[in-house]
């Protein structure tokens, strides 16, 4: 009886959902009780394999989590990244509405969250732990960019510079502004 | 698919939809209402949802209980109608000889007035081609029975509507609250990718925009009836709870909907007390409350919303011409939506032809990494 009711009044997607979110770096100051809440306010969407989910130059407005599949991150036409499940990109978008830096293409078909700017700052407001754990993982990721930007040429303060990203990937983060 | 055709396919469709909209909108009501309710019922759904508990149980449980409390409420209010309508069957010579009592004095005084020479009773004497406005008034009132009786046939062939709307909208709002998030999901997958950022853009802020607004006006409402139950009661007016209540209730209409509420407390005092003190303390309880209400919680609830005071009297204006008592009622949120989706689509516009400028850095972006 107690199996059934559980069954019946617990959501499996919901765990399952909660286990892959933990695993996104972005999301790892979050407690596992708190999940619920940041579900509300992420947005699922399916891609087919050659379809466009952001464009070089394009206004950027959310950061994208992928699910499943495999997407190819190009910049004026030459690839410079693979992602894979669990990665994320469009960080910089939760920071400011500028133009989106590469473009990315699906290669498979891919299932992605979304996270929208406005969403994080009801986040801020509604549930601040929330908000601010992942703006301060977003901080980090900053500043590690900018660290290792400038241990490549000391005198810059380029943030777009590309020879950053691999020290950012190596940490887990996302390699789209 | 060339560039025209790309934009004329799509365009051509959304236009046909607009049309077919607009040919069948009389059927449209239940589903905006229905829309409206699972929109107030989402939160609840969620409170569960967030402790990853399954959405449909959920819906069904809060839909049983909205009926259990619907049917209780039901059963309760025919209780309260039938013991006062015991009540009013032995006060109804009271109060019907103290209304006439009410009548007869304010007549005398009127005449006495009109007698007197006072200007702006002469005037209406004059206005009236010498007869007292009590007299035309209580003649057309004489009427009334017969104007009643003649219309109850078509007035309850006009209720029909009404009870499918009760049954519809219910039923409406619960299969959205069903679909919830599936919903949302379709809606993205139905546009381009490149145009998945503007939609869940225009979906969010029109939520938090609305959010406001009806989170405002429910706690307008609360307050207002609150503190006209709280004013009535300490003067002493006979159904004070039922009248908190209908103030409470006519309050989400805007402008209309206080003053069909002060009428009935009105005409309570009439009945009542039969006296023109005791009209004038509920009209001084009332404009008291008018002012806490304009005065405080409308400012609160038109700060939520954003929107300046003349747009919101032009969107109220329109939305009563166009669609009278339901225009009304939506005209505030209808405004908010529209507005969202300007500012979403100029804001697009700006940044997709580079018009918009860039925002300046900040100030300390100049100083050095350390």
């Amino acid at each position: 009886m107690f199996a059934w009711l559980k069954d019946y009044f617990l959501d499996p997607e919901f765990n399952r959902k909660r286990e892959f979110l933990q695993r996104v770096s972005l999301f790892h100051g979050i407690s596992r009780r708190e999940f619920g809440t940041l579900f509300q306010s992420l947005a699922s969407r399916n891609y087919q394999s050659g379809e466009i989910l952001c464009k070089e130059g394009d206004i950027g407005r959310a950061l994208f989590i992928l699910e499943s599949g495999e997407v190819e991150v190009l910049r004026q036409s030459r690839r410079i990244a693979v992602l894979k499940p669990g990665d994320y990109f469009g960080e910089m978008s939760l920071i400011d509405e500028q133009p989106r830096t590469a473009t990315v293409a699906a290669t498979q078909p891919v299932r992605c969250y979304l996270l929208y700017k406005t969403e994080i700052d009801k986040l801020l407001r509604q549930a601040p732990r929330i908000g601010a754990a992942i703006m301060a993982h977003l901080a980090a990721l900053l500043a590690v960019r900018l660290r290792a930007s400038m241990s490549r040429s000391p005198f810059s303060l380029d943030s777009t510079d590309t020879t950053a990203q691999p020290a950012a990937k190596a940490q887990g983060f996302g390699v789209v502004q | 698919m060339n560039s025209p055709g790309r934009y004329l396919v799509p365009l051509s469709l959304l236009g046909l939809l607009v049309y077919f909209l607009f040919k069948v909108h009389q059927v449209l009501l239940p589903f905006v209402l229905g829309g409206v309710l699972a929109y107030f019922l989402s939160p609840l759904v969620r409170i569960f949802e967030v402790r990853g508990l399954r959405r449909q149980p959920m819906v069904l449980i809060i839909f049983g209980a909205l009926l259990a409390m619907l049917s209780w409420g039901t059963w309760a209010g025919i209780m309260v109608a039938s013991q006062e309508a015991s009540m009013a069957a032995t006060q109804l010579p009271r109060y019907v000889q103290r209304g006439q009592q009410f009548l007869k004095d304010f007549r005398d005084w009127e005449e006495q007035k009109a007698a007197s020479g006072s200007l702006p009773f002469a005037l209406t004497r004059r206005l009236t081609g010498g007869a007292s406005p009590m007299d035309l008034i209580s003649s057309h009132w004489r009427t009334l029975p017969a104007v009643i009786a003649q219309q109850t046939p078509s007035f309850a062939s006009h209720l029909v509507p009404f009870v499918e709307l009760f049954l519809l909208v219910p039923f409406i709002a619960f299969m959205i609250l069903l679909e919830g998030p599936a919903m949302m999901e379709r809606l993205l997958g139905t546009v381009s990718s490149r145009h998945v950022e503007m939609l869940l853009n225009i979906i969010v802020e029109i939520d938090n925009s609305l959010g406001n607004y009806l989170r405002g006006v429910c706690l307008k409402s609360f307050l207002t009836g609150l503190s006209a139950l709280a004013g009535y009661w300490v003067i002493g007016l006979d159904y004070a709870v039922q009248l908190g209540m209908l103030t409470m209730f006519t309050n989400v209409i805007p402008m209309v909907g206080p003053w069909i509420a002060i009428a009935v407390a009105c005409l309570v005092a009439v009945f009542q007390w039969g006296t023109v003190p005791g009209i004038l303390k509920v009209i001084g309880v009332s404009l008291i409350v008018r002012m806490l209400d304009d005065g405080v919680l409308q400012l609160v609830v038109m700060n939520s919303v954003d929107l300046h005071p003349l747009a919101v009297l032009f969107a109220l204006m329109a939305g009563g011409t166009i669609w009278g008592f339901w225009g009304l009622l939506f005209a505030i949120p209808l405004a908010c939506t529209a507005k969202v989706l300007l500012q979403v689509i100029w804001q697009w516009y700006r940044s997709e032809y580079g018009l918009a400028p860039a925002d300046p850095a900040p100030e300390v972006s100049h100083i050095p990494l350390i």
